[in-house]
């Protein structure tokens, strides 16, 4: 199974963060977890990053969740000076089972892959397979 | 039965195919006396004669506006039908005809015909050819368009509650079987308790969700009653619907205090529906440094019922103060919520034709104020006269 040194978690929900963190955990895909509970404080992770500080591989997303959501968090993400976000790709995590929130999730260019909640082993393996 | 005589005008710019046309009109003979106008001079001397009802089918020539004008000018009350594939139906109405149907419904001639003249000259067709519900006038278009943009309203507002409603409903249940596969996965490591709690707490928050729905639908749904109430018994009644929410020094019946001095005239679905969601927010919003105190009043003010819920909780932010009231709208803090309580106690209260503001200080609490038209007093001693 392929690993990477970081992940961060945006996700609303603190039973669904825990059940994340657990899963991921147990998959072995990384010995960095952070997280964040807003798509706005996801932005602010990344503004705040600095040039030296280790760049999440991979992102967690959810879609539903207060002041802003999954989609809106990959508009401002994309606005972000290239050298923050370019080391990251998105994964988006969530309980929708809506056409239209998975084809807009396919066709951004940030998002690797949609996940349909809850996230188990499998699914992760399933992502670099 | 007399036959009214149809003025058909199929061509006033020699169409070479007014001959088809009129072909298509034959089937009708039975039912009507059909005269054919086919040119300027025809249309004239009809005219002068009197024209009751009138089918205009032409394609070239005289403009159908025109020659409607020129109709009424002579006979008030003509009928004017248009056959036209082009035209939409307000504009036709709007501009003349009384009736706009499409080529492929000139079958239906006898059908549109009867019915226009049982409205509008009720005494010619003692015994209408087909029975059937009116064809559309301005008025009726105007009222049919109306709907027709509440419907679109509806429609939307039903997609969005459909894809709000069905994320939140799954939510919870992902988050089930996510610990559901945490503890088949690792049970034995896992202390069990502490997933089965969160578990409960999913499933109470999809059973909050389901509540708020069938709320939301029953106050679209049902008819105000009006009845006696007194606050007290409301209050009790819902404080033992909301048990889950006790917890240590949270007990409901120390925490939730009313003053209860009179009997007033309300709907008792509606204003439980309201008093729940509110007290609910209250004790679910509590400051985590103080024991919640809900106290909820009712009183007379000019001529209104005025109900108060005030708490001592988290407040509200200034930032989210204009949405709160929004359809699935949730703040950053008051995320446990299916964001539809206080949407649903705004749609009920405009049920009651009522009004609701909310003050708030954050860390301080909040107070929201209902006003309802007064319906009618009952002091205490009539109600207990009862």
């Amino acid at each position: 199974m392929k690993s990477v040194a970081f992940v961060l978690l945006a996700e609303d929900s603190s039973i669904d963060l825990f059940i994340h963190r657990k899963v991921i955990q147990q998959s072995g895909l990384c010995n960095r977890i952070e997280s964040c509970t807003t798509g706005k404080e996801a932005i602010l992770f990344f503004q705040n990053l600095k040039e030296d500080d280790l760049k999440p591989n991979l992102l967690f997303l959810d879609i539903r969740m207060p002041d802003m959501d999954g989609f809106e968090f990959l508009e401002e993400f994309d606005k972000l000076p290239p050298e923050l976000r370019r080391n990251t790709r998105v994964v988006m995590l969530s309980s929708s089972i809506d056409e239209t929130d998975l084809n807009r999730a396919r066709n951004n260019p940030h998002v690797l892959a949609f996940i349909p909640k809850p996230l188990t082993v499998e699914k992760i393996q399933e992502l670099f397979a | 039965m007399q036959s009214v005589p149809i003025h058909v005008i199929l061509s006033l710019a020699d169409d070479r195919s007014s001959e088809q046309l009129k072909a298509a009109f034959i089937p009708l003979n039975g039912a009507f006396e059909l005269k054919f106008i086919l040119n300027e001079d025809q249309l004239e001397s009809q005219i002068q004669t009197g024209i009751k009802v009138v089918v205009f089918a032409s394609t070239g020539g005289i403009s159908w506006q025109e020659c409607s004008r020129r109709i009424r000018n002579h006979s008030e009350n003509a009928i004017f039908i248009l056959i036209s594939d082009e035209e939409d139906l307000t504009t036709a109405i709007t501009q003349g005809a009384d009736l706009l149907i499409n080529s492929s419904q000139a079958v239906d001639l006898p059908i549109f015909i009867a019915s226009l003249l049982k409205k509008r000259i009720p005494a010619v067709v003692e015994n209408p050819i087909v029975e059937i519900t009116p064809v559309s006038t301005k008025a009726e278009i105007d009222e049919l368009q109306l709907k027709n943009k509440e419907l679109q309203k509806i429609n939307f507002e039903l997609d969005r509650f459909v894809y709000s409603a069905s994320h939140d409903l799954r939510a919870p249940l992902t988050s089930v079987l996510g610990l559901l596969y945490l503890l088949r996965e690792e049970a034995k490591e896992e202390e069990p308790q502490r997933l089965v709690d969160m578990m409960e707490e999913s499933i109470l928050k999809l059973d909050n969700t389901i509540r708020d729905i069938v709320a939301y639908s029953r106050n679209n749904r049902t008819e105000v009653q009006i009845e006696p109430l007194r606050l007290g018994l409301i209050i009790d009644d819902l404080v033992k619907g909301l048990k889950y929410l006790e917890s240590g020094d949270v007990k409901l019946s120390t925490c939730v205090r009313y003053e209860d001095d009179f009997v007033f005239l309300s709907d008792r679905t509606r204003l439980t529906i309201i008093l729940t969601n509110l007290i609910s927010n209250s004790i679910r919003y509590r400051h985590p440094a103080r024991t919640p105190d809900v106290v909820v009043k009712v009183y007379r003010e000019d001529s209104c019922l005025v109900i108060t819920v005030a708490d001592n909780g988290l407040g509200i932010n200034d930032q989210h103060m204009g949405k709160i009231f929004d359809m699935f709208y949730r703040t950053n803090d008051l995320s446990a919520g299916s964001g539809l309580g206080l949407y649903i106690v705004s749609e009920t209260v405009k049920k009651l034709d009522g009004k609701i503001e909310v003050k708030s200080k954050v860390n301080e609490g909040s107070i929201f104020k209902i006003v309802l038209p007064l319906i009618r007093e009952v002091n205490n001693n009539n109600a207990s006269a009862e």
